[in-house]
């Protein structure tokens, strides 16, 4: 069979282009919304899911690893003691305030570490080292930081002074693709500063985080926690990431905010394709009219039709998907939280096909229901 | 559906009515059409504008229903066969020449061929010999490259005459083939047509305006108002098959 399909297709290359267009558009925008998804939701829950540890204990009724009420630090001992922990930390997650050089003041979010902590916190050195962390009154903070803290619209250098709730720090060091859902920066200190940037007494912490023995599972030793200790909540690093990531992105207006650009972002390929490959059938009706007459059947003139769909689709995606892995690259230098991984720019293929394969159905109902005899009507 | 060689009548058109519904009315477009259509000859049907020609030419395609009566093709009825079956039927056994030329338009001569080809399953080498015998024998075989567009009238009509003869079909049904040509354009088509009747042993069914093609035809049908009101062989008899004819003549 001739290849009416892509014939008909590249019959009229102003049209395709405009179909294109629309698709590459729709296929960017889904992609990079989709990223923006996946890279706001590993950024809500970066902390907890690169801390290296099994168990996270806290104060009860907290919902997610940024806001969580101080809790008395004989908490520590209590869990140290319980067989099964391989060690155990405790932990700052705070919000606080950097004072700026003109005055002004921004969020942080403050992040105590023990003295050598067995933490993975920071988990990406740009500049410095991690240890720095444990230097009074020493700071480490994203490089994607450094334009927003800086100096009269200098980047924030090494060495710089500055002071959080009217403590004194001092930059060490600089990490990477260390992000965070809110905009307020993760700041990676000590556990001493942190009490200070926190305005937090000593003998308080937030979290006490807990390595589980090689031969004790995370949920062995959450019953064990709960079985001697009450008036705390103790979640494994898995609970406590998906209760992070659920508050973040669906308890507030943020993950649906996201999900509904997604949306969107879909309805709009399906229509331009639909819209597109609609036209295209009016267009010919009186040659699909005339491959009926000829004895075509309604299966073999939808695979026309859908294969129509799919090449146009193909192409766009081709395209769409190219142009959205190079800003997913580009984006998180600037601060956006979007992360386009190559499974995603795989998985739009699929997507991009089933966005075609909708969007053909308004065509093939045109089809069936095309009487051939339109083939005698001047 | 087998080819039944005995029986030269392949097409039988008994009794048939057609009406459509224009509002709280019914148009009465054919009126007890009695006809068939034999190999080896190329009928043509003529008549003035309005008389039916088209939706008898159309119900002879298998493309609409009659309102009532019978068509028959190869002497098997299938005047109420399902839309499942018949485009099977259209594809074995009949042939289409259209007025305004029907091409794909994003299609070059030769595929505009070979897809009646591969509705018959033939593909590849095969087919792409075959379609260039086809046009070679509708003469424009150097053309096979150009798109609809690119072609004169006459050269999409010898490309639509191609595709007819690409499919096996016993019935060629042509609809006012010759309309959109030139008079020279016009005998050359229809010549091809006439020789694919007697050369082929097809029948060729042809709906026309066109007075100078009488002579070429074996048999003649003339319609006015819904009827067949003459049919006349090409040895020159009348055959006066309703009253109204006397209407015709007067």
């Amino acid at each position: 069979m001739p290849p009416i399909a892509r014939r008909n297709l590249f019959h009229d290359r102003i049209k395709l282009a405009l179909a294109l267009t629309g698709i590459v558009f729709s296929v960017v925008l889904v992609t990079l919304q989709l990223g923006l998804y996946i890279g706001a939701m590993h950024n809500s829950s970066g902390v907890v899911d690169n801390a290296g540890v099994d168990v996270w204990i806290m104060q009860p009724g907290t919902r997610n690893v940024d806001m969580c009420d101080s809790m008395d630090d004989r908490r520590y001992y209590q869990a140290i003691t319980t067989p099964g922990v391989a060690w155990a930390e405790k932990l700052i997650v705070q919000f606080s305030l950097w004072k700026l050089p003109d005055g002004r003041q921004e969020s942080v979010e403050v992040v105590g570490l023990q003295p050598n902590s067995r933490l993975n916190l920071p988990w990406g050195m740009a500049v410095g080292k991690r240890k720095h962390v444990f230097q009074v009154p020493g700071l480490i903070i994203d490089e994607r930081e450094r334009s927003r803290f800086g100096r009269n619209g200098h980047l924030l250098p090494v060495g710089e002074r500055t002071e959080i709730y009217g403590h004194r720090a001092k930059v060490l060091g600089f990490c990477r693709g260390v992000g965070t859902f809110t905009t307020a920066p993760y700041v990676f200190t000590s556990f001493k500063n942190a009490l200070d940037y926190s305005l937090m007494k000593q003998g308080q912490t937030k979290y006490v985080v807990l390595k589980a023995k090689p031969d004790v599972t995370p949920e062995e030793l959450q019953q064990r926690l709960r079985a001697r200790m009450s008036g705390v909540d103790i979640y494994t690093t898995k609970e406590f990431s998906t209760a992070t990531r659920h508050y973040w992105l669906h308890g507030t207006g943020m993950g649906l905010g996201v999900i509904v650009a997604t949306l969107l972002g879909l309805i709009v390929g399906v229509v331009i394709v639909g819209q597109t490959m609609y036209s295209a059938t009016i267009e010919r009706l009186q040659e699909y009219g005339t491959l009926k007459a000829l004895g075509m059947g309604n299966l073999t003139l939808t695979g026309i039709i859908i294969r129509q769909a799919l090449i146009a689709g193909l192409l766009g995606y081709a395209v769409g998907s190219c142009i959205a892995f190079a800003v997913g690259r580009k984006l998180p230098e600037f601060n956006v939280p979007v992360e386009v991984p190559i499974w995603l720019v795989g998985g739009m293929f699929f997507i991009t096909v089933g966005i075609c394969v909708i969007a053909s159905v308004t065509s093939i109902i045109r089809v069936f229901r095309l009487e051939p005899a339109i083939v005698f009507r001047s | 559906m087998s080819s039944d060689d005995v029986n030269p009548v392949v097409m039988r058109v008994q009794d048939v009515c057609k009406s459509f519904r224009e509002g709280d009315h019914s148009l009465e477009v054919l009126r007890h059409v009695s006809l068939d259509v034999v190999r080896g000859e190329l009928t043509l049907l003529m008549g003035p504008s309005g008389s039916g020609k088209t939706t008898l030419l159309t119900i002879m395609g298998l493309l609409l229903k009659p309102t009532s009566g019978r068509v028959e093709l190869m002497g098997h009825d299938v005047t109420d066969l399902s839309e499942v079956c018949l485009p099977a039927l259209r594809r074995r056994h009949i042939g289409f020449v259209f007025q305004g030329f029907n091409l794909l338009s994003s299609l070059n001569a030769a595929e505009n061929v070979e897809v009646m080809l591969a509705l018959q399953g033939i593909h590849g080498k095969v087919a792409r010999d075959r379609t260039m015998e086809l046009l070679a024998i509708v003469g424009i075989q150097d053309r096979w490259h150009h798109r609809p567009e690119e072609l004169s009238g006459g050269e999409k009509q010898r490309v639509s005459v191609a595709r007819a003869l690409a499919s096996p079909a016993e019935l060629i049904l042509a609809d006012e083939p010759t309309g959109n040509l030139d008079s020279k354009t016009s005998a050359q088509v229809v010549e091809t047509l006439r020789q694919l009747a007697h050369e082929q042993n097809r029948a060729v069914f042809v709906v026309t305006h066109d007075p100078g093609l009488r002579e070429l035809a074996d048999r003649l049908v003339r319609m006015r108002d819904g009827l067949v009101t003459c049919e006349k062989a090409s040895n020159g008899s009348d055959h006066l098959v309703s009253p109204a004819d006397e209407l015709v003549r007067s």
